[in-house]
């Protein structure tokens, strides 16, 4: 019995230093993208800010409540889940218009390559 | 024009990836037909589509690698566009297409009445396979819906384009929702269009090779989510 609450809080305390280090490495990692030059300024002050808070969420659950009553949601957590989704939703949007983006662009250099290495000799034959 | 004159500035731009077995019988008897300038995209293909096509004496250009059907198109257009032609017709590399249906699908064109024309299978559907008429008159409603021009193939490969609307017409999608495209940029850019009936051979060869029906709702999805981010 006793056994069993010590290991609960143990997990709990597991699952707490799992997501931060999850979101120190992910601020590494920005930081990282930003040194090479692969992120901006402001892509890399979002994400650090978006971690830091998840960082501060988890380790402070408390710091939800007034928004969430702010917002007329029942419980602190459910604000951040619904954020969340919002937010994955639209990243998933914007992947997906930059795939869309990179496919076209990669056909029109397609093209271009085709049309220059075999419109030439195309010229030469006739 | 007379339909002399036509024939010869008339480009067959012809699509393939992977079609080294049926190719070159396709360009032979568009040759037969007196069709000359033909040319192929091979699309990045890992057989020896590229040889067999020129070897049939066709004009090919080479992606690279591989960019899906509508990529092939747009390429195919340009290249005809380049190459000073006055009407332009996609022909599928399969075998699916008959080449005594060019006449019929062009007269319009030459008779200042459509700048662009479909080769519709469904006016004459006789030996298409029932599940794929199904189809697609799905897709047909949904192109209607989506784009407010109406056709009873959407998804056919045989198409004539006037000089003037194969500049006007502007392919972005890669892949196989590049029909429907078209069709929205006919309405996008108000050419005149019209359908005639035409053969389709289905033979298993082309039956292998055309859209599944798994590949038809990813086509749908994809239109649906441009429609609703435009």
């Amino acid at each position: 019995m006793n056994q069993d609450l010590i290991s609960t809080t143990y997990g709990q305390y597991i699952l707490l230093l799992i997501v931060v280090v999850f979101a120190i490495f992910a601020i590494s990692r920005s930081y990282l993208r930003l040194r090479n030059g692969n992120e901006s300024i402001i892509e890399f002050l979002f994400w650090t800010g978006l971690w830091t808070l998840i960082i501060a969420i988890v380790l402070v659950p408390e710091i939800t409540a007034l928004p969430a009553r702010l917002l007329g949601i029942g419980r602190g957590v459910d604000v951040f889940i619904y954020f969340g989704l919002v937010f994955l939703f639209y990243s998933t949007y914007r992947i997906y218009s930059k795939i869309e983006r990179v496919e076209q662009e990669i056909t029109r250099l397609s093209r271009t390559i085709a049309l220059r290495e075999d419109g030439k000799k195309g010229k030469k034959q006739r | 024009m007379s339909s002399e004159k036509a024939q010869k500035s008339l480009a067959i731009v012809m699509p393939a990836y992977n079609e080294e077995k049926v190719i070159g019988k396709t360009i032979a008897s568009l040759k037969k037909h007196g069709y000359t300038k033909i040319i192929v995209i091979d699309d990045g293909s890992a057989d020896r589509t590229r040889a067999v096509a020129e070897k049939a004496g066709a004009i090919v250009f080479s992606h690279p690698i591989n960019r899906g059907l509508g990529g092939a198109l747009g390429t195919g257009i340009a290249a005809a566009l380049d190459s000073d032609a006055e009407i332009i017709v996609t022909f599928d590399s399969d075998g699916q297409h008959d080449p005594t249906d060019i006449k019929r699908l062009i007269r319009p064109i030459l008779a200042r009445k459509a700048d662009v024309v479909i080769g519709s299978r469904l006016k004459n559907p006789k030996g298409m396979p029932v599940i794929r008429r199904i189809g697609n008159w799905g897709f047909n409603i949904i192109t209607y819906m989506l784009f407010g021009v109406w056709t009873t193939d959407s998804q056919s490969g045989l198409r004539a384009f006037s000089r003037s609307a194969a500049e006007k017409i502007e392919i972005k999608t890669n892949r196989m929702e590049v029909s429907s495209e078209i069709i929205k940029e006919i309405g996008r850019t108000r050419l005149r269009f019209t359908e005639v009936p035409i053969r389709a051979i289905y033979t298993d060869y082309s039956k292998r090779h055309g859209q599944s029906s798994w590949n038809a709702f990813r086509i749908l999805a994809k239109l649906v989510l441009r429609k609703l981010m435009r």
